[in-house]
C-alpha cells in the first residue's frame, strides 16, 4: 500500500466495518429520532480529528464543512449547533483538544452535551467528540445511554490509524475497569474488554488535511496566543482597573494620556505589562497632589 | 429411568419429570437406530421392532402433545394406529416418523437448545439492542 493512498477498495477511508456501524447509528438517529454520540478517544497524534472527520463524512453521506461542522472547543460547540440546526446539517464534530487543559472544562463539556441532548435531540444530530479519553464523559450522559459507540485509538503508523470500536454494553465494562483503583494504567481497561470490531482508517487527501489543518490550527493558534499571555503576565484594561482601584474607563484614559503602548495585541484586546500598574499607581499620586 | 422411589422426584414438579421421560424415551429411539445402522452396515439381517417399540413409548409419552402440534389429525391418528397396532414397519417408515416426532419435541422447546437469539455482535446498535443498553 502506497504512503499517499487515502481510500481502500470498497470506497471508504475507513474498515467496512465501521461504515455499517456509522450508517446505522445514523438511521437510528434520523429514522428512529433517538439521540447518539460517538466517542473517539486515544492519545495526541492517533488521529482522533482525521477519524471523526471520516466518520462524519461516512454519516453524512458527502464531505462535512469544517467551518460550519467541526467545533474545535467549547465555545464554538454551541455556535456551531446552532448552525447546523439553521443549515439543515445533521453531523457535528466536537473536537474537545481545544478544552483540555481550561479548568472546568470536562464539567462544561459534560454539562453542554447533556443540555445538547434534552434539548437538541428533535434536531436530529449525530454528535461525534474527540477528546484524549471517554472516562471524563460523565454518569448522566451513560445514564441517558447517550454515547452509542466508542472508537478507541491506539498504536497509529505511517500507513494507516488503527481502532478498536465498542458497544455502549461494552463500554460500560471499559468504563467500570477503568474506575478500578488497582488499574495504574487506565489504557489497560479496554484490554479487558473485547472490542465489537476493530479496523483501520486512512489519512484525509492532501488538499483536505490543508484544509482541516487551517481550521484546526485557527483555533488551537489563538488558544496558544491567550495561553501566552497568562503565562507573561499580561494584563487586560479591566484587571488593571482591579490593580489600581479605578474603573475601567478612568484606566483608559490614563493608559491613553500617559501614551503607555500595550506589550500584545490579540485580535482587538490589548495587554499590558505589569510594569503599566506602577505607572498608574504614580499617576494617581500625581494627581492626588 | 425416573426412579419414582426416590423422594427427590416425587418432590419434582410434573412437567420436570416428564420433560427427562421424554429426552429417556427418544434416547432409546436413537440408540435403536444407531443399532440398527451398526448391524446393517456389519451386513446382519437385521429388523426395526426395537426402534418401532421406542417410537411407540415416545408417542405414548407426548401423545397430547404431538395431537395439538401434527397439523393434520389424520395424519396424527395414522402414525398411532402404525406405531400402537400389532402391524410391522419398515425402518425407513420408521425413520420418517422419528422425524416427524422429533421437530415437535424440538418445536415445544424440549429438545431445542438454540433459543438464544443470535445477534451480529460487531454491529454496537444490535449488541445494544439484544443487551437492553
Amino acid at each position: 500500500m502506497s504512503e499517499d493512498k487515502t481510500m481502500y477498495d470498497h470506497g471508504w477511508p475507513v474498515s467496512e466495518k465501521l461504515v455499517e456501524n456509522v450508517k446505522a447509528l445514523y438511521t437510528r438517529v434520523m429514522e428512529e429520532n433517538k439521540a447518539a454520540l460517538i466517542a473517539v478517544d486515544g492519545g495526541v497524534g492517533e488521529g482522533k480529528t482525521t477519524l471523526c472527520t471520516h466518520i462524519g463524512d461516512i454519516a453524512q453521506g458527502s464531505p462535512i464543512d469544517f467551518n460550519k461542522q467541526l467545533a474545535m472547543g467549547g465555545e464554538q460547540f454551541m455556535q456551531k449547533l446552532e448552525l447546523c440546526y439553521k443549515e439543515g446539517l445533521h453531523v457535528l464534530v466536537y473536537d474537545e483538544a481545544g478544552d483540555f487543559n481550561k479548568r472546568g472544562a470536562l464539567t462544561k463539556l459534560n454539562q453542554t452535551l447533556n443540555r445538547v441532548f434534552e434539548t437538541y435531540r428533535a434536531f436530529k444530530i449525530l454528535i461525534i467528540v474527540a477528546l484524549p479519553n471517554f472516562g471524563v464523559l460523565d454518569n448522566q450522559l451513560f445514564d441517558n445511554k447517550i454515547p452509542r459507540m466508542l472508537v478507541h485509538l491506539r498504536g497509529r503508523t505511517k500507513k494507516q490509524g488503527n481502532f478498536r470500536a465498542y458497544s455502549l454494553y461494552r463500554m460500560l465494562y471499559v468504563r467500570h475497569y477503568m474506575k478500578d483503583q488497582k488499574m495504574v494504567v487506565k489504557e489497560k481497561a479496554y484490554d479487558r474488554v473485547d472490542p465489537n470490531f476493530v479496523g483501520h482508517f486512512l489519512n484525509l487527501p492532501k488538499e483536505r488535511e490543508a484544509l482541516l489543518a487551517s481550521v484546526s490550527t485557527k483555533g488551537k493558534i489563538s488558544f496558544l496566543k491567550k495561553t501566552s499571555v497568562e503565562l507573561g503576565n499580561y494584563l487586560t484594561y479591566q484587571q488593571l482597573a482591579l490593580k489600581v482601584g479605578r474603573s475601567e474607563n478612568w484606566t483608559r484614559q490614563a493608559v491613553s494620556k500617559l501614551k503607555i503602548k500595550p506589550a500584545r495585541v490579540i485580535d482587538t484586546a490589548k495587554y499590558f505589562s505589569p510594569e503599566t500598574v506602577q505607572h498608574l499607581k504614580d499617576e494617581i499620586k500625581r494627581r492626588q497632589a | 429411568m425416573v426412579d419414582f422411589q426416590n423422594s427427590n422426584a416425587v418432590g419434582a414438579p410434573a412437567a420436570d419429570i416428564t420433560r427427562v421421560l421424554v429426552l429417556e424415551r427418544r434416547y432409546y429411539v436413537i440408540e435403536a437406530i444407531k443399532n440398527y445402522q451398526r448391524l446393517l452396515n456389519k451386513g446382519m439381517t437385521v429388523d426395526s421392532y426395537e426402534i418401532k417399540a421406542g417410537l411407540a413409548a415416545l408417542f405414548l409419552e407426548q401423545q397430547g402433545a404431538f395431537r395439538r402440534n401434527f397439523k393434520q389429525e389424520d395424519e396424527f391418528m395414522q402414525i398411532a394406529e402404525e406405531l400402537l397396532g400389532d402391524n410391522k414397519i419398515t425402518y425407513e417408515r420408521c425413520v420418517v416418523i422419528f422425524w416427524k416426532l422429533n421437530e415437535i419435541l424440538d418445536k415445544v422447546k424440549i429438545t431445542q437448545l438454540d433459543t438464544k437469539r443470535q445477534y451480529d455482535s460487531t454491529l454496537v446498535t444490535d449488541e445494544d439492542e439484544e443487551k437492553g443498553t
